[in-house]
């Protein structure tokens, strides 16, 4: 009786998920031919990859949840012009960190004279972590007053390479420069954010 | 001691964390479908939108319109609203 049930179960499942969750390939023509269905299917499948990458562009959840939007609209706009040579993910992700980097040239001024961190955000994640999470949440707050020194390029760069552990390969094909240029821009960042953490005192 | 400031340490703590935790699901597809809807909107579709900014430029299209009819027509312009009314009454549906 029990191996019966634990095969039924398991059959059943196995069958719900063929019935409920159609197939990617299959989405990603759909939505090609415009159909908004498929499309908002795709987006909520790829949607927890698009916001980790967005959020370490991002400044506040409000302004994360716009970017994700606006970066969801872009890839919709996009899909007719992809071409299935390459897995849907990789050209999905190339449309978001195009995006993000877009979102940084053109909020630059603006982040210039804007505070990093939303403080009320901040003291309400602050009351609710614990302190490990909290050294977590206060290095990540350390590593964007170092990120705000840099170009967009830049940062764009050393976000993929050295906060979503992305190959210098991987980063070089997601934002479309060569992977020397992606080395060496990588390199003086890194030696630019070493002054500027000496500079600050972030050591002690 | 060393090991435990480095900056590299400080990037190794800060990867850990998703700085505006997890994506929530209330209103994502709502407001994708809207802005969606926003964006294939057709050509008429777009103009009415925007209807309402061109009302300020209708006025003085109208009267442009009226100054060159009114030279067409007569070759001179009308003086005050009373040389207007005798200029135009021709075209007025009713006798005046």
């Amino acid at each position: 009786m029990f191996f019966f049930e634990t095969a039924r179960t398991k059959y059943h499942v196995e069958t719900e998920n063929t019935e409920t969750r159609p197939d990617e390939s299959e989405l990603v023509g759909l939505a090609q031919r415009g159909d908004e269905d498929a499309f908002v299917e795709l987006a909520k499948r790829y949607r927890p990859k698009v916001w980790s990458t967005a959020s370490r562009f991002a400044r506040s959840r409000a302004e994360l949840e716009d970017l994700t939007q606006d970066l969801f609209l872009k890839i919709w706009k996009g899909i007719p012009g992809y071409r299935a040579d390459s897995p849907f993910e990789n050209w999905l992700m190339t449309v978001t960190v195009r995006g993000c980097y877009d979102f940084l040239r053109k909020h630059r001024r603006r982040r210039e004279t804007e505070t990093l961190v939303d403080p009320q955000e901040s003291r309400e994640a602050r009351d609710e972590t614990t302190e490990r999470d909290q050294n977590r949440r206060d290095a990540w707050e350390a590593v964007q007053v170092l990120l705000s020194h840099l170009n967009a390029k830049d940062r764009t760069i050393i976000t993929l390479l050295d906060l979503e552990e992305r190959g210098v390969r991987e980063t070089a094909r997601l934002t479309g420069w060569s992977e020397s240029n992606v080395k060496v821009r990588a390199h003086r960042a890194r030696k630019k954010m070493k002054t500027i953490f000496e500079e600050l005192g972030m050591e002690s | 001691m060393k090991e435990e400031n480095s900056m590299e340490h400080l990037f190794e703590k800060a990867k850990e964390i998703l700085p505006f935790g997890e994506a929530g699901e209330f209103g994502f597809e709502t407001r994708l479908r809207a802005a969606m809807a926003d964006a294939s909107l057709g050509f008429s579709e777009t103009i009415a939108r925007f209807s309402w900014r061109f009302s300020f430029a209708v006025l003085p299209v109208a009267i442009g319109i009226a100054v060159f009819l009114a030279f067409q027509q007569h070759g001179v312009l009308p003086e005050g609203l009373g040389g207007l009314m005798v200029q135009w009454s021709q075209y007025f549906p009713v006798e005046i």
